[in-house]
């Protein structure tokens, strides 16, 4: 049994433009110890199935339907004081902004130990030790000495290990980390990735990494879930994500992406942006700016099918939303990709044909695409 | 880039102290500090060309740009643009200056005026320089809209009603509305969606083609600039730490920050299997930068004193001890956390011999160190930490462990065509450096 199972999650949320679908019909698995990560850009519905998933959606957002299960029990039957205890205790999340996540008149150190004394019954002293000892595990320097210290006496880094050591404080089975280094700088992102890696194989911890950032997924995770509008587009292994995408989506993001070492000329783009989720296109939701669609696409969703045989595959197997994999398209997704580390020197990541128009892709090739369907009379 | 051709900004020894937060009291008492934001920059842009800038949070890249143009004033030196110095330019000169030289800002979502329609926001330079009025103006604003990739169409609506990508189109199109020669460009696409990203980044280089622009681009994204950029400068602290080519600052020989920064960037590649380099500390407090190189206090390459035998990593712990005894005033703040040693009696009632492990144990050390002289030093300044004299402690390390790097501050040494180190290891006193290429 997987640690974590979710089943057909859809997530609404009613707004005064209407019923805006931010998750639907998600599906996946994580196993205990597993690094999973999920990418996409703004508006995907990342955030919103990490909040589900601790059952923490704002008020205007309801779980519609679907299944949460962590080690089998149910979380959305379970009464509130019960998710309470699951809550930190057993999933942890890493906020993006540390700096709001931290309460500014407590000290660092008494936030850190006022939730171990609440979930495992410390006493102050061994509630204070525990403290210390996860913030130098952490990797904050001189703990005792910043135990005492108030947030806003911690630099950004600084704060972002406080929230981990906060949010490892109570051996928790699956970690929710929602971009927790976006707002880092590169020096300091790659010291907290790595703490994070080794804090995970040492306390046999889950981890649910949400960011936009390909590269830190390609170093931290082991599965991808690539989100798109709300749906899962592609699950696979990082390794055949990276080097054999199937989903045109990932194609573009993994082209889109500026290697170093690479010294090509223009960025490969995928045209328009994100739909506006209160009016997502019919059938396939990336057909606006896919350059393979055909006429199907405008009218067929494509479920989550095994690229290999098109046949619907299960929540943990690899997987692609395209109708290219069930026979429905007329041509081919013709495309290459090729990944080459910055060692090598020369050229990557290429796909082709990726301008369905003939070139001039970002300048203006559709102003009504780039939209977002916002600025049309 | 050939130096044949003459820059067309040239930027000499800027610089922008702040004033730091105190308040009247400091003041009046004569207790405000400066903090230096950028120190001394010299930088040249030439015709056509893309000068990159990258640097961590808090090393001065923005003040760097606004001070170029004056949008802040600049504490000290001189921004000449075609041979004419803006920071003595008269308001009025610089107004008609600021024609040529425009400024894209980061946030694409708070730097254009709500109030105004699409047309108005991209027509407003137009009217301030006297550039257009009436036909002229609607004809000028649906070209420019066309050449950042929006239509007419849009001229009539809100900034509210776009998306982030199309926000910072419509920023370049007012930039681009009185024609400039130069456009200072401050992290462009750090606020958008990778795929947008990369629509925006080949709009700049269609643009810099099509109207012979130049551009200073700042971003924190190393991959960003690798890609845009002709030529780059690493900033640290206020100060260039390394400038040149693009290909030659991506390659060795590097400045050790910029080769710390260049490992640590995540690499969409599962496969690849770089060598991290962990920069010991945060970034020092620009309102009392390092002394020497300010670099010394994070750099895994710090030199060591002639006739030291230390390996590299125990002489950058003996320095981080040295560093951390400067303010410590508790042995909590030297020694590593116990595994659990009941707590409550903490180190001062440990033994000579325990208090010794806990120390080294903190930074790595082994013992004894590699080196007879350094590890005297060490045990003596133990001891005198095990008498609870802190002063005596830091005397005896002070003295024995010092870099050159904390009193020389390199300047840019070349060691290339236009490619430029602030490094010693690169100075003629090193000349056989192992960095060295």
């Amino acid at each position: 049994m997987a640690l974590l199972e979710v089943d057909d999650l859809t997530v609404n949320y009613y707004t005064e433009e209407g019923v805006v679908t931010a998750v639907e019909d998600l599906s996946f698995r994580i196993d205990r110890g597993e690094k999973f990560g999920v990418v996409g850009e703004s508006g995907a519905g990342k955030s919103v199935t990490a909040l589900s998933l601790l059952r923490l959606v704002e008020r205007s957002g309801r779980i519609e339907s679907g299944e949460i299960r962590f080690k089998g029990e149910d979380l959305l039957s379970m009464s509130e004081s019960a998710v309470r205890d699951v809550r930190g205790n057993e999933i942890a999340m890493i906020f993006q902004d540390a700096q709001t996540a931290l309460n500014p008149v407590y000290t660092v150190g008494e936030q850190i130990a006022e939730t171990i004394r609440h979930h495992l019954d410390y006493g102050d002293a061994a509630a204070r030790e525990r403290t210390v000892r996860l913030l130098d595990d952490v990797g904050i320097p001189e703990p005792e000495a910043r135990y005492d210290d108030y947030p806003h006496e911690f630099s950004g880094g600084m704060q972002q290990r406080a929230v981990i050591a906060m949010a490892l404080s109570c051996d928790p089975d699956l970690l929710i980390a929602d971009e927790p280094t976006t707002a880092l700088d590169v020096t300091i992102e790659a010291k907290i990735l790595d703490r994070l890696d080794r804090l995970a194989a040492e306390y046999d911890t889950a981890i649910q990494l949400i960011t936009h950032d390909l590269g830190v997924i390609a170093e931290v995770c082991d599965r991808v879930l690539v989100m798109y509008a709300g749906r899962a587009v592609e699950r696979a292994s990082v390794e055949e994500l990276y080097y054999d995408p199937k989903h045109p989506y990932t194609v573009g993001l993994m082209s889109a992406i500026p290697r170093i070492g690479d010294r090509q000329d223009r960025l490969q783009t995928i045209p328009g942006t994100m739909p506006d989720l209160v009016e997502v296109p019919s059938g396939c939701s990336f057909h606006p700016r896919c350059p393979f669609a055909e006429e199907a696409c405008t009218r067929t969703r494509p479920q989550l099918v095994d690229p290999a045989t098109g046949e619907r595959a299960g929540p943990d197997e690899r997987s692609a939303a395209c109708l290219a994999y069930t026979g429905d398209l007329d041509g081919e997704l013709d495309y290459e990709v090729e990944v080459r580390g910055r060692d090598a020197g020369a050229a990557t990541a290429e796909s082709e044909p990726p301008e369905p128009d003939g070139g001039g892709v970002d300048r203006g090739a559709d102003p009504d695409a780039d939209s977002e369907g916002k600025a049309d009379e | 880039m050939s130096d044949t051709r003459e820059p067309i900004l040239e930027v000499e020894g800027l610089t922008k102290y702040y004033e730091s937060g105190g308040g009247v009291v400091d003041t009046l008492l004569g207790r405000s500090q400066e903090v230096k934001a950028v120190d001394g920059v010299d930088l040249e842009l030439y015709p056509g060309e893309t000068l990159g800038i990258v640097g961590e949070s808090g090393c001065g890249k923005t003040t760097l740009a606004q001070a170029l143009l004056r949008l802040i004033e600049p504490t000290a030196g001189t921004v000449r643009y075609r041979g004419e110095d803006l920071t003595a330019a008269s308001d009025d000169r610089l107004r008609s200056l600021r024609k040529d030289i425009q400024y894209i800002f980061q946030d694409p979502f708070s730097s254009l005026n709500p109030r105004l329609t699409v047309g108005d926001i991209v027509g407003e330079p137009l009217d301030i320089h006297g550039i257009a009025a009436g036909e002229a103006r609607t004809r000028r604003i649906d070209d420019l809209l066309e050449t950042v990739g929006l239509s007419q169409r849009h001229a009539h609506r809100y900034p509210h009603e776009f998306s982030g990508g199309q926000r910072q189109r419509i920023g370049i199109a007012r930039a681009l509305a009185v024609d400039p020669e130069v456009i200072v460009c401050d992290e462009p696409v750090s606020a958008l969606d990778v795929s947008v990203q990369a629509q925006i980044l080949n709009l700049l280089e269609d643009l810099q083609d099509e109207f012979g622009l130049s551009y200073i681009v700042i971003a924190h994204d190393l991959s960003v600039v690798e890609h845009i950029a002709d030529r780059v400068g690493v900033l640290y602290l206020g100060e260039f730490a390394e400038m040149g080519a693009t290909g030659d600052v991506f390659g060795p020989p590097h400045h050790p920050y910029a080769e710390a920064l260049l490992s640590a960037i995540p690499e969409p590649d599962p496969g690849w299997e770089g060598d991290r380099i962990f920069l010991s500390g945060e970034v020092p407090s620009p309102l009392d930068p390092p002394d020497g190189c300010r670099f010394h206090t994070r750099c895994p390459k710090v030199i060591q004193p002639e006739g030291s035998s230390l390996s590299q990593s125990e002489w950058r712990s003996l320095l981080d001890l040295k560093q951390r005894l400067r303010d410590a005033d508790a042995l909590e703040s030297v020694t590593a956390v116990a595994e659990s040693d009941g707590g409550a009696a903490g180190p001062a009632h440990l033994s000579r011999s325990a208090l010794g492990e806990r120390v080294r144990e903190e930074f790595d050390l082994p013992s004894p160190v590699s080196d007879d002289e350094a590890e005297s030093a060490l045990s003596e300044s133990i001891d005198r930490l095990h008498d609870g004299d802190f002063d005596a402690a830091r005397a005896a390390i002070d003295d024995a462990f010092e870099s050159p790097c904390e009193r020389t501050d390199p300047p840019l040494y070349a060691v290339g065509d236009g490619h430029r180190i602030a490094c010693l290891l690169y100075g003629e006193d090193y000349p056989d450096a192992p960095e060295r290429a």
